[in-house]
């Protein structure tokens, strides 16, 4: 069980809980966002790099304002439901979270990533989600699509064959993270794999890793997570259900819209 | 004046049924006797609604879907009882069948009601067009 923490920062009524030493080196270069969203895409893709790569719980993020009083219990230690991960390597963090983000929460928890971010010296951000798409029934490969907070970015998805997305909305945690961290001058880059809205797409989740393996160097093997997709749509179909709710909120139905300014 | 109370009385409908999506929103979506309840995804365009249901290791050939008082009752057995030793708080979980009931839409044609099995998705695809005005 984890017991207390070396270090809790407080950002704006947030804490985030430190249970190892962020500034031994090597620091991470990278912190993968996995927050639920549309197809849970971020989530299942999270969650199965955690469990396949071996990842340990290094943080956790927590608010006595913005979150509901809720615990969530994995081996006998209750923890909060937003949670970070750092493989052995020390190369990556991933945040992940088994509970929707409230709509208020999202501004301060975005604000809280960027500068947590910033403080432990992280290069990149990367956002894994699903864009919903209203024929993903006729889709057998999901499409990447990709976005950033700057152009040089561009150079880490130059071999991925992605498709840029160049107009439209885009809507929650992910869209606030990524327009703050263009005006802070942070590097967040999102892969967005075309996803079912509301119901969880596991093959979405499975393509999107293969394109972050391929971006920052790992070795993730994603048969597993296609032969276990039927049961995890089982098991998270609450978490969907949730987030469906969240997400209607959050007006998610913008991203079906045409913005007024598109030429 | 009918005209006026049966306005009166549709809305009324429609805010008992908000009120019952609001309560099925807080609802456990399994039962401890092994029913699943899945997930529907429903969307409206200018011809037709569409209704998805995810029906995750199901027996698609076991599906059955009847209308009663105006609701999609939608039933479906797995391909197996699936076991799960825990879920949530509990132990020893085990589910057989998939059931749910989806609203119709008043002007929904269902007459006309086509359905789709997708065998690898394991996702069905009901059409019901609107009825012409």
């Amino acid at each position: 069980m984890i017991g207390r923490p070396r270090r809790s920062l407080t950002y704006e009524r947030l804490v985030i809980h430190e249970y190892y030493d962020p500034y031994t080196e090597p620091t991470p270069k990278y912190l993968i966002l996995g927050l639920p969203d549309a197809g849970l895409v971020g989530s299942i893709a999270s969650r199965y790099l955690v469990i396949q790569q071996g990842l340990k719980l290094v943080g956790e993020i927590d608010s006595p304002v913005y979150f509901p009083p809720v615990s969530v219990v994995h081996r006998w230690t209750p923890m909060s439901p937003i949670q970070l991960y750092m493989d052995n390597d020390r190369r990556y963090l991933v945040l992940l979270s088994e509970a929707p983000i409230p709509v208020n929460a999202i501004y301060p928890l975005a604000y809280a990533i960027l500068e947590y971010s910033r403080e432990i010296g992280v290069e990149t951000l990367i956002s894994l989600s699903g864009i919903a798409v209203p024929n993903r029934l006729q889709i057998s490969k999901p499409k990447i699509y990709w976005l950033a907070s700057n152009d040089k970015l561009a150079e880490m998805v130059k071999d991925l064959d992605l498709k840029k997305l160049d107009e439209g909305f885009i809507v929650g945690p992910y869209a606030v993270i990524l327009k703050e961290a263009r005006r802070r001058g942070l590097n967040n880059i999102v892969l967005f794999a075309e996803s079912f809205l509301d119901l969880p797409d596991p093959e979405s989740a499975a393509e999107v890793l293969v394109k972050l393996s391929k971006m920052i160097n790992i070795d993730v093997n994603v048969q597993k997570l296609l032969e276990e997709a039927e049961i995890l749509k089982i098991q998270t179909r609450e978490l969907m259900k949730q987030t469906k709710k969240a997400m209607s909120e959050m007006r998610k139905g913008y991203e079906m819209q045409m913005p007024l300014m598109y030429q | 004046m009918e005209e006026f109370f049966e306005r009166i009385r549709r809305r009324m409908k429609e805010l008992i049924d908000e009120l019952s999506e609001e309560f099925e929103r807080t609802s456990i979506m399994w039962t401890p006797d092994g029913i699943l309840e899945p997930l529907v995804s429903f969307n409206e365009y200018p011809d037709k609604y569409e209704v998805i249901v995810d029906l995750p290791y199901a027996d698609l050939n076991a599906l059955s879907i009847t209308i009663k008082h105006g609701k999609l009752i939608i039933e479906c057995s797995l391909r197996r009882e699936i076991r799960f030793e825990r879920w949530g708080a509990y132990r020893e979980v085990k589910f057989h069948r998939y059931r749910t009931m989806v609203k119709i839409p008043d002007d929904a044609d269902i007459d006309n009601m086509a359905v789709e099995k997708d065998e690898y998705k394991r996702v069905i695809r009901i059409i019901l067009p609107k009825k012409r005005i």
